[in-house]
Parts: structure tokens; sequence; C-alpha cells
């Protein structure tokens, strides 16, 4: 156990250290250049030399790459000279509140695909079971901003029942709702193949043979086991939720990462776009590492090897 | 389930042993409502797209001055298949012909980002499930390392980046950064199919390493790489749309879907229509490849579904 955890932690770190070298030589592709941004459009030859000197950009592309690397190791993800202020200022002022509409997110995913999935799978090839996997292909089928851009106009402007936007309790619903809508349909589809798999096992039946009502092995022999490949699916999804409240946000004014993001993509900032990209990747490639040593806890057939 | 009792007649027998794999692969999944809603739906978005513009009643491109109200608002639906059917725009243009001429681009950045990243997922994938060992590790390992990349957040840094982007740009970003499942799907049916007898026997006939590779197990492989390359290109249609609503999808005058939402959600509370109906349509769009999809899944692995 204990040496899986230490491979599991080095592999994290390696997988962190080739995001990071791909986010800079990715970044390195711009020819922006920080003297002139600094010194304005009129500033003679000198006066931005001086200025690249002092920030090393006359230095090698492998000196630079070791510094950007030796900041971020310092938690330092550089200076943004659009915005006038450091990037790890900026994205560790917005990571909260994208963080707080992930669980919001989440929760409706949990909410709306375990139902669904449950449903499906006890009244198999009935026409509900049909019906629902319609829906889901059809929830995995439509853009999450789409889906958060109906909801705005629908429940937020027509119905006028939540806030159009901003940060607050409620304004979390609509874009957390959105990001549910779609995700929860990957939760159903597993959950309902899951639970098939599981009513066929020769403990369910002997659980029925012992008579115990249907609801009662529904819920404590069946649905129990097939919860396991669904927190094994919570663990890889990380990257697409996240990708997902990202475009979201900006619709609802949410002044999350994504949020934050399409400000530096109006600015054409690239070292904002890189600092945030490097932030949101590392995290969740740690949140795969936590789930991971959580999984290995909770299921003692995983294998550490 | 109730069974279906049918007396088997000789005749019967020997015609369920004549039909061809295709013959009952066609059978399968002719028989699946939905598999064929999704042939049905890719087709009809395959033929908008080749004949747009002969379907568009109007040219997508122009502002038309006569395209908004006296106070520069976007015109309602007309019903007039002639004069903005479905209305407008905030800049008066046709919104059913900007439509039609999205689908071109959908498809085309869907299709291509499939192309590209099966071209370099297979082969990577079968490399490394061919040469095992040493190999297979380190293709592996660099295969994890890019799926634990976000892909979206990787498509839009690398993205915004190049300057001057074209259409191929986008599908040539969103297809080198997803080659990581093919890979792994790929890899993982090398592997059992490395220990086949017609491997053996192609060997045994003198065949190379690279001919068996490409000419015996390609071709015996291709089933799950197909199913989840026909769910890819619904995926990917889905990112293109969000890169154009972003502001950061194909240059202008290109139409998007995406950019149409975007255009769109400005006008929210007069013309919430703009945001309906390009929205439908890249949901149409992507549901029938996941429909295909599925279909293809359940028709390839008869027992998966029960």
């Amino acid at each position: 156990m204990g040496s899986f955890i230490v491979r599991r932690l080095i592999w994290t770190i390696v997988t962190i250290w080739a995001i990071l070298t791909v986010t800079y030589f990715i970044a390195f592709l711009v020819p922006a250049d920080p003297a002139r941004l600094i010194a304005g459009q009129h500033a003679s030859a000198a006066t931005l030399a001086a200025i690249r000197h002092h920030l090393g950009l006359d230095k090698p592309l492998w000196w630079r790459y070791l510094a950007y690397f030796n900041q971020f190791v310092h938690g330092n993800l550089g200076y943004d000279f659009i915005m006038r202020r450091t990037v790890s200022g900026m994205v560790l002022q917005a990571a909260p509140y994208t963080l707080y509409l992930a669980v919001v997110a989440v929760f409706f995913e949990i909410l709306i695909g375990i139902p669904v999935g449950i449903i499906s799978a006890v009244k198999r090839y009935s026409f509900i079971d049909n019906f629902l996997r319609f829906m889901t292909i059809l929830g995995i089928s439509m853009p999450t901003y789409w889906v958060g851009s109906l909801l705005l106009v629908l429940v937020a402007f027509k119905l006028g029942v939540l806030p159009l936007g901003g940060v607050s309790p409620a304004g979390a619903i609509l874009p957390g709702l959105a990001v549910g809508i779609t995700g929860s349909a990957f939760y159903a589809r597993i959950l309902r193949s899951a639970t098939l798999d599981v009513m066929r096992m020769d403990y369910v039946r002997t659980a029925r043979a012992k008579g115990i009502p249907n609801w009662g092995v529904l819920m404590k022999h069946t649905v129990r086991n097939a919860l396991i490949p669904v927190v094994t699916y919570f663990g890889l999804d990380f990257g697409t939720l996240l990708g997902g409240l990202i475009v979201t946000e900006t619709i609802f004014n949410w002044t999350g990462l994504g949020f934050l993001l399409n400000t530096a993509i109006g600015n054409a900032d690239g070292s904002l776009i890189m600092g945030i990209t490097l932030f949101s990747a590392s995290s969740i490639v740690i949140m795969n590492l936590l789930v991971d040593i959580a999984y290995a806890f909770l299921d003692p057939r995983v294998s550490y090897s | 389930m109730a069974l279906r009792v049918r007396e088997i007649t000789l005749a019967d027998a020997s015609a369920e042993r004549n039909r061809t794999p295709l013959q009952l692969f066609m059978r399968r999944f002719l028989r699946n409502r939905l598999a064929v809603l999704g042939v049905v739906l890719v087709l009809f978005m395959v033929a908008v797209a080749l004949f747009a513009r002969q379907l568009a009643p109007m040219n997508p491109h122009i502002s038309f001055p006569d395209g908004t109200t006296a106070q520069g608002l976007p015109l309602p639906p007309t019903w007039n298949w002639h004069h903005f059917f479905l209305g407008t725009d905030s800049s008066g243009r046709d919104e059913m012909s900007q439509l039609l001429y999205g689908t071109q681009v959908s498809m085309e950045v869907g299709f291509m980002a499939t192309l590209i990243t099966l071209v370099i997922g297979v082969f990577i994938g079968m490399i490394s499930g061919f040469l095992g060992g040493f190999w297979d590790n380190v293709l592996m390992r660099f295969t994890d390392i890019v799926l634990a990349f976000p892909q979206l957040l990787f498509i839009i840094l690398l993205r915004s980046v190049i300057p001057n982007p074209t259409v191929a740009t986008v599908y040539i970003v969103i297809g080198v950064l997803g080659w990581a499942g093919v890979a792994r799907i790929a890899r993982g049916q090398t592997l059992a199919a490395r220990k086949m007898e017609y491997v053996d026997a192609a060997r045994s006939l003198g065949s190379r390493n690279l001919r068996i590779v490409f000419m015996h197990i390609f071709p015996n492989i291709m089933s799950p790489v197909i199913v989840y390359a026909t769910l890819l290109v619904a995926n990917n249609i889905i990112f293109e749309s969000a890169l154009s609503f972003l502001g950061i999808g194909v240059p202008d005058p290109t139409v998007s879907w995406g950019k149409m939402i975007n255009l769109g959600l400005s006008w929210y509370q007069t013309d919430p229509w703009l945001i309906v109906w390009p929205g439908v349509a890249i949901a149409i769009a992507t549901l029938g490849f996941n429909l295909l999809g599925d279909g293809l899944n359940d028709a390839f692995n008869p027992r998966a579904g029960e």
C-alpha cells in the first residue's frame, strides 16, 4: 500500500512536469514582447533592451525554461504585463469560485444521474428504459454552454426565479445545473450497465431466495456494488467537468477560472492563459491521485502492484 | 422476457448458416431503431453540408439593409423561405442560411479532427501492442501523460497562440490532442490479436512484421476503433462549437453554430430564438453520431447490451 502511494505520487509529479513543459513550449510560440507592453509603443530601442535584459528575455530558451520551472516549483506563475498583476494572484483568487461551482455541478450530476441509471436498469427494455436511454444520449449530445444559455433565458429571464448571473449561492444553481444535466448522462449510463452486471451475480439471487424484498435487494446488494465503477468514473471525469465549467461560467458572470480565461482570451494574454491551463491541469492530476488513493483504501480488491 | 418459440425448419437453418458476418451485422444493426435514426441524422447532416450553397435561400454573409428593424434589432421569423425564414441576427444576416452553412464547418472539423486522431492513435497503439516489452512501456507511459491533459484547456491554449488561424488550424489543434484514447484501444486490441492463429499463419507464410501489422491485424481490430471514432466525431463537433463560442474558433467570415450562439446571447431578452436554433442544430448533429456509435457498438458486440 505504501509503495503504491509512493509510485502513484512519483507518477503524478512526472505528469505535472510534462504538462509544465508542453505548456511552456506551446506558449513560447507567441511572438508577444512583454518589454513593449511595459515600456509602451514609443519606447527607445535602448529602453526595450534594458527591460529585456532585466526580465532575462535575452537569455537562451533553455535558461528561461529552467527559470520558469524554478518559479513554478515555488508557486509563482510569473507576472502578467497586460493585467499588471501576478498570474498566481489572479488564478488563486478565481479558483475557489470554480471549485464552489464544481461541487454544485457534481451534486446535480449525482442527483440526476444515479436515479436515472437505477430506474433504467430495473425497468430494462421497457418504455421507460428506452425513453431514459434516449434522454441520456440527448444529454451527452448537447453542448454544456448551450444548456446554460437556455436555462438563462427560460429560468432566469422568462420565469425570473433565479438570478441572471453574478456570484451568490442562488446564482450557482443554473450554471451548476447546466453542467449537471450534460454530465449526469455519463453517470446514468455507467450505473445502468453496472447495475445490470451486478443483478446477474449469484449473491443477488441468494438474497432474493432468502426472501428479502426486491427493494431491499436492490438498495443493499445491487446498487451499493454497482456504485464502484461510478466512483472510478468520478475521478476520470474531472477534466470534462472543468472544461464544462470553464465555458459555462462566462454566461452567468461567475468570476471563476473560466471567466478569467475568457478575459485572457479576449486580451490575447498568453501568460495568463498558460497560467490557468497549468494550474487547472495540475489540479486535475492531483485530484486523480487523491481519488486513486481513496479508492485503494475503499476497495480491497484493487491491486497495488 | 417472454420467449418466442418458433419452429425452426431445415431451410431456416441453412439460410442462417449461409449468412455472411456482414449480413448478420447489418441485420442486428437495422433491428435497432435508434441506430437507424442515427444513420438518417448523420446522412442528413452530411447532405446539408455538401449542398448548403444550393439549399440556402439567401447569402449568409450579407448584412441586408432590410434585415434589421428601424431600431437595429434582429427580425423575428417570417416563415417565408426566401425572405428571412427564421429571422435575422443583429447584423441583418439571414438566420436560416447561416444555420445551413454552419453544417459545413461542423462536419469538416468533426471528420478531419477525428481522422487525424485516428491516424496518430492507431499507429501508436498498434506499434505499442505489437512490439510489446520496453517500447510498449515507453509508448503507454507517454499515452498516459497525454490522457491526463485536460483536452479542452490545451485546445484553447494551443489555438490561442496560433496567429492567422484557418479552419484547418482548428481541426488540427482538436485532432492532435485527442489520440491517447484511440491509442489505448488499438494497443489492447493488437495485444490480443497478436496471439491469434492467423498471425502465426501469416508469419509461417513469410510475412514481415510491418505487413502483418497493417495487412492482417489492422482490419481485425477496427470495430472498437470505429465505434470510438464515431463518438469522437460528436465530441469534436462540440469542441469546435465551444471554441467558436469563446471567440477562438474558425475565423470570420466562416459561419459556425458556436459563433451564432455567442452572438445570440447578447440579444436573449428580445430574440431568444437566436440561441435556440444553432443549439438545436448542434444537438441534432451530435445526436446522430452518438446514436450511430451506440448502434455500431451493439451490433459489433451482440451480447454487450443484454
